[in-house]
């Protein structure tokens, strides 16, 4: 079937072939014609005649093999391809216009499209929800979405249209495989948790109820790319030990490649909830698929009404009200990141879709001003008996070719947008699913596109057509002034401005909110400081005695390299989710019998010596802050201000007898909605945390290793790999990272914003000043004649010149005034992107007028500079 | 005895072609052969006519072709019959035969049979 049609592919190899098939039957006649008795020169002469003329043949051949069509479409590109290159500034214009619109709207929208609106790689996803406890009491509302283990057996017992599971939150765990230690993400799950999202093991089963209770057999679950890359594919793994954190457990299942929980982990074990220790919190998060039969609302009814039955868990309280809500897992997602992410995305989208919108515009603007100018030459050409089809074809090969090109660079602008997107996402969008380019979008906006190019493309055709060729002949080109004005193109030059005027300006917010966050003094002083993180979920660390043996010896060897100024451990670092806890005043003015919730870090001496915390007043930790010596703590200016007020913290107790000891300044924090919150902090000396706590954290938090040294990055992360190997061989850091790294990375959503909506208002302003330049060309070549009289009458070249770039500037000052006005109502939408920036900042208002005003008119100015070299007596003689 | 020549009619090339290669793969010089031979050189086709006719016939996937040796190691380029013009033949002929036994009907026909 393809075979037939090759020639069109192969049409070299085609011709050859057919030269020599029909060179050997004029020698094979020639020879026949000998053989008869006829002389040879006779009889290549009579072979060659009767034959007939070979290239007629030769074209009759190939009309019958289906490639007469394909040599006019050829040559019609070929022909279009001449007339483009000799017009270069408005081919690329068109081209990059397309490419921009194209490419920017695929990769923007794969973001959107991955953030909010794809389906969660499980069968069925709409029916897989989160329980969100929403508790109402006189002082407001809270929301909570993770529940207790006494919540979790009640509903579970009750609720029939909902099959249920229970997971933790992932922690960091070291897998030994012959004897090197990986650093792991591990997620501890309730038996059915994979029932409930739906996807079966590939090898072996999931947990099973027996091994989801306290004391049972150790198993795991682990996933592909484990399987694979640390377990070398072994079909029979199934039943076989691995070592984990020190203990030996028995996989019990392989999940299928591609496959992730969510949150993500590279192996699953089992969870087993209990309504004491973790399970006396809210720390299980619940995961809920709508059995069949039922619908999400029937289900949420139900929970609601066994929620309202006198024994329902969680517990009620005097004044307190309790419902809950099925949240689909989709959004659920979206919520957990606890970022305002939604709003500025669709915003960004429907920015994008107008910039698309203009684009077209655009494009169809410069191919129409395009085709006027081209009147006189097509209705020439109809005069001269050139067929309507043919100047049809001629004109839809051009706007093709065009498109084509246009269509090609936006997939490559595209894909490359896409690809630094997808580096600069990654982080602060807390991406489980890579970003693909999105085809769907790629397709409506590519068509979207091309078809405007076409559709104008063909408009001269179809005006032309309708128009007497004698009358065009004469009248076109000689009209003194502007035939008509465009006011279509003179709207479309002022949206665009104003649109970009509103991009530009909140790109500038969120330019100036970065370089704010940037600025701001963070409270300690990250320069030479490197950090690591070391998961310490192990059975060999399962007392205070060897985690302190670890840190103190580690440490000491640590601090001995040359260069090493300072050294510590510390629970978390600061712009890292942080351990929250209870904690109250027992004495003094502010004591309360309630505990309050504060984030909570423990830390060796010489954590905040490394990061150099301020010390405000007291004194930091020393190494005989020990068990059995007075309890002591730490506190951050926040929470003297939060929980102590007026009253001196020093001296003060905590329940049940730490005194505090010392107070340190704030460091910066990410907290809800603002990137750099002081949050208050306590901080408690590792020396003095119980075998239990230690447990419990470490199954949460990779404990870092702060080192404060001067030399190359390499040299002191092998320094810190051979202090704790000292101690112990077998445990490896996670992931070596700079304190500036991290402080970056918590900047990253800002960073991506304003890369987007720089972007963005780039592409808005790039756009405005084609369109401007467009239509000011337009204005200069109609009214060239104008122009040329005026100046053999005396008229300066300047105010000539001027004449002809007002009609741009004029509109883009109305353009500016309009988005000034439009911008300064999208403030309230940009607030959810800025922090500690104005929405209605003058400066940035200002900068962005003047930058506008001065492209608008830099690109009103350069078309009409050519008016300068118009000689008079040439432009009257002319035509 | 050779019977005079006959000018081929429009449309019958295509059958005689592949009537010819349905005898075995053929190059383009040995088809016109074998249409004249069979045909006891009544038939005469003009020689450039033919090629046409056979990329026509190609092209629609009625035959196949392919480079070989001919005699004095000759490259040449043979024909070979597919399925889909073997039905084809079929077809043709079986049409051909109706066409002429019906155009012999009416020719042969007397005045006391109409």
């Amino acid at each position: 079937m393809f075979k037939r049609f090759r020639p069109m592919f192969h049409r070299g190899r085609f011709e050859s072939d057919l030269d020599a098939e029909l060179r050997d039957h004029v020698r094979k006649y020639t020879d026949d014609l000998i053989a008869r008795g006829v002389s040879p020169q006779e009889a290549e002469l009579r072979a060659r005649r009767e034959f007939g003329r070979v290239t007629a043949v030769k074209e009759e051949v190939r009309e019958s093999s289906g490639l007469a069509w394909a040599d006019t479409i050829a040559r019609n590109f070929r022909y279009a391809f001449r007339v483009l290159r000799k017009n270069p500034a408005f081919s690329l214009t068109v081209i990059v216009t397309l490419a921009l619109c194209i490419g920017a709207n695929t990769a923007i929208f794969s973001i959107v499209d991955a953030m909010l609106f794809r389906p969660l790689p499980y069968p069925d996803p709409e029916r897989l929800a989160r329980i969100s406890v929403l508790v109402r009491h006189p002082q407001g509302e809270d929301e909570e979405t993770s529940v207790d283990g006494k919540t979790w057996e009640y509903l579970r017992d009750r609720v029939h249209s909902l099959d249920m599971a229970l997971h933790a939150s992932p922690g960091p765990v070291n897998l030994v495989v012959s004897g090197t230690a990986q650093y792991m993400q591990q997620l501890r799950v309730s038996s059915g948790f994979f029932r409930v999202l739906g996807v079966k093991p590939l090898l072996g089963r999931e947990i099973d109820p027996a091994e989801d209770r306290p004391g049972a057999a150790a198993v795991a679950v682990i996933s592909h790319g484990l399987w694979t890359h640390a377990l070398g594919s072994d079909p029979s793994i199934a039943g076989k030990k691995i070592v984990l954190r020190g203990e030996p457990f028995t996989v019990v299942g392989v999940m299928p490649e591609g496959f992730n929980s969510r949150p993500p982990a590279d192996l699953w074990t089992p969870l087993r909830p209990s309504t004491t220790g973790e399970g006396g919190g809210s720390n299980y998060g619940l995961l809920t698929r709508v059995r069949s039969g039922y619908n999400i609302r029937q289900a949420e009814a139900e929970l609601n009404l066994v929620e309202s039955f006198p024994d329902a868990e969680p517990r009620r309280q005097p004044n307190v009200s309790v419902s809950l809500r099925l949240v689909s897992v989709q959004r659920a997602t979206a919520d957990d990141r606890q970022l305002p992410l939604g709003e500025p995305l669709l915003l960004l989208w429907a920015a994008v879709g107008l910039v698309l919108l203009i684009g077209c515009v655009n494009v169809a603007g410069l191919i129409l001003a395009r085709g006027d100018a081209r009147r006189h030459e097509i209705a020439t050409r109809l005069a001269l008996g050139s067929g309507k089809p043919a100047v049809l074809t001629q004109l839809l090969s051009e706007s093709l070719l065009l498109s084509g090109a246009g269509g090609a660079a936006g997939l490559a602008l595209g894909y490359g947008a896409l690809l630094v997107l997808r580096r600069l996402a990654a982080q602060p969008l807390d991406l489980t699913q890579p970003i693909n380019m999105d085809l769907r979008v790629l397709a409506v906006t590519a068509a979207t596109a091309m078809l405007t190019s076409i559709l104008s493309g063909l408009y001269p055709a179809w005006y032309t057509t309708r128009l007497d060729i004698r009358e065009s002949l004469g009248a076109a080109g000689r009209a003194i002034s502007a035939r008509r004005s465009p006011w279509a193109r003179r709207g479309l030059v002022v949206s665009e401005v104003a649109l970009g005027m509103v991009l530009l300006v909140g790109f500038g917010l969120v330019l100036k909110t970065l370089a704010h966050l940037k600025g701001l003094n963070p409270g300690y002083d990250g320069r030479d400081v490197l950090t690591a993180g070391l998961p310490l979920q192990d059975a060999r660390y399962s007392t205070a005695a060897s985690i302190n043996q670890l840190y103190d010896a580690g440490l000491a060897r640590i601090r001995e390299y040359p260069g090493v100024e300072a050294a510590g451990v510390g629970l978390t670092l600061p712009y890292q989710r942080a351990l929250n806890d209870g904690v109250r005043v027992i004495d003094g003015p502010r004591a309360t019998s309630q505990n309050r919730n504060t984030n909570v870090t423990y830390v060796t001496p010489g954590y905040f010596e490394a990061l150099r915390f301020r010390l405000i007043r007291g004194r930091l930790f020393i190494g005989s802050d020990r068990a059995g010596s007075q309890p002591v703590a730490i506190v951050n200016e926040a929470f003297a201000r939060r929980f102590l007020k007026d009253d001196d913290p020093l001296g003060r107790h905590l329940g049940p007898n730490r005194e505090i000891v010392g107070i340190v300044g704030d460091v910066q924090q990410v907290g809800f909605g603002d990137p750099v919150a002081p949050i208050p902090n306590l901080y408690l000396p590792a020396g003095q945390i119980e075998d239990g706590y230690f447990q419990l954290i470490h199954t949460w938090f990779a404990p870092s290793w702060v080192v404060r040294a001067s030399g190359p990055r390499s040299a002191i992360g092998a320094a810190m790999q051979a202090g704790v190997a000292s101690v112990d061989p077998l445990l490896p850091f996670a992931s070596f990272e700079t304190m500036d790294e991290i402080r970056n990375k918590a900047f990253g959503l800002q960073r991506l914003e304003s890369v987007l909506l720089g972007s963005l208002a780039g592409l808005a302003l790039l756009l405005s000043a084609v369109g401007i330049f467009g239509l000011v060309t337009q204005t200069v070549v109609e009214r060239t004649r104008e122009f040329g009289i005026r100046l053999a009458l005396g008229a300066s070249v300047g105010r000539t010149i001027s004449a002809a770039a007002r009609s741009g500037i004029v509109l883009s000052a109305a353009g500016i005034a309009i988005g000034f006005v439009l911008a300064r109502s999208a403030g309230k939408l940009f607030r959810a992107l800025i922090y500690h920036v104005e929405a209605t900042d003058t400066m940035t208002f200002t900068v962005v007028a003047i930058t506008l005003l001065s492209v608008a008119t830099l690109a009103s100015l350069l078309p009409s500079l050519r008016i300068a070299r118009l000689d008079p007596a040439t432009t009257l003689r002319e035509e | 005895m050779a019977k005079p020549p006959v000018e081929i009619l429009q449309g019958t090339l295509d059958m005689l072609i592949l009537k010819a290669v349905s005898l075995g793969p053929l190059h383009g010089y040995g088809i016109l052969q074998r249409i004249q031979q069979i045909s006891n050189e009544a038939l005469q086709i003009p020689q450039g006519s033919l090629y046409p006719a056979l990329y026509r016939l190609e092209h629609g996937g009625f035959i196949t072709s392919e480079w070989g040796e001919s005699e004095n190691n000759r490259r040449s380029k043979f024909y070979e019959l597919t399925a889909a013009g073997r039905k084809h033949l079929t077809a043709e002929t079986a049409y051909w035969g109706r066409l002429s036994e019906a155009i012999g009907d009416v020719l042969k026909a007397r005045s006391s049979e109409v």
